[in-house]
């Protein structure tokens, strides 16, 4: 689940007269949960996810490594995808770097490996931020970007929400940019991508309904 | 920092490598920008080679933007 702070009055019979800060699920429905238990080095395919149908490598491929992460299993183009069962979606997965080589993504509405959305942190030379790309018929087009130079050894929450026409990126936890598109508009799967990269490590994947 | 509207072209060639994005985020520091224009990925590079970003950036930032015969300011925030 994803937990959103909350400010409560002093007006709300919840703060008790007080200003509290607490925690609310602003989302309904897990659609997908993978924590990445199992041993290291089995591929995601032949694992099993907390909640959802499972996994499908359209390039590459990831595997666990044994410490509830997932990593890329080269240093190519990895996508492994996850059918959601409907089109709007909200995708997060935390990542964490230990060297500065590689472009980790949260994916939605994925057609196919050369068609969807994914939000990207550049954690190579950081010149591109936490950016929403379109990938589509293999051409890449950027949509957004927010400013950031990522750290080593710092997790990274990349968080994607697709509802309707309108795309929201937000990066461990703070909302950063949106973009309006019909693309992809029926697309009903969710995904990690990573390129260049096997220095990153996945955690807490899950899908959620916006 | 200011938030704007500016047009700019795209750079880029589509690859993996050299992903569609606009000049203007090559050529100065952003904090943010986002594709207001939301042209078809078949269209870009559209002709003219022409789109709006919103973006956020420093008031210096913006400042030098404006005297920038490259891109045109829609709007931008009052100082």
């Amino acid at each position: 689940m994803i937990l959103r702070p909350e400010m409560v009055s002093d007006n709300d019979p919840r703060a008790g007269g007080s200003f509290v800060l607490g925690l609310v699920n602003s989302t309904s429905a897990l659609l997908l949960l993978d924590l990445f238990a199992g041993s290291n080095g089995v591929n995601l395919t032949a694992h099993t996810m907390n909640i959802g149908p499972g996994w499908t490598a359209l390039s590459g491929g990831f595997t666990l490594n044994g410490s509830g992460q997932a990593v890329a299993t080269s240093t190519g183009i990895c996508v492994d995808t996850s059918n959601v069962g409907q089109a709007d979606m909200d995708a997060s997965v935390t990542v964490n770097a230990s060297a500065l080589n590689s472009y980790p993504s949260v994916m939605v509405r994925v057609q196919d490996a050369n068609n969807f959305f994914h939000a990207v942190l550049d954690m190579d030379n950081g010149g591109l931020g936490f950016f929403l790309e379109e990938v589509s018929g293999g051409t890449h087009t950027t949509r957004a970007s927010f400013a950031i130079s990522p750290s080593t050894g710092t997790n990274y929450t990349l968080e994607l929400r697709a509802k309707g026409t309108i795309f929201t990126g937000f990066l461990s936890g703070t909302q950063e940019w949106t973009y309006t598109s019909s693309d992809f508009q029926t697309q009903t799967s969710s995904g990690l991508r990573c390129n260049l990269g096997t220095s990153v490590a996945f955690a807490n994947f899950q899908v959620q309904a916006p | 920092m200011k938030r704007a509207h500016v047009v700019t072209p795209w750079t880029g060639n589509g690859t993996a490598a050299a992903s569609y994005r606009p000049q203007l985020a090559v050529t100065y520091a952003l904090t943010s920008w986002m594709d207001v224009t939301g042209q078809a990925p078949a269209n870009i590079p559209p002709s003219p080679n022409l789109f709006t970003v919103e973006i956020v950036c420093a008031d210096a930032v913006l400042t030098q933007i404006a005297g920038d015969v490259n891109y045109s300011i829609v709007w931008s925030e009052p100082a």
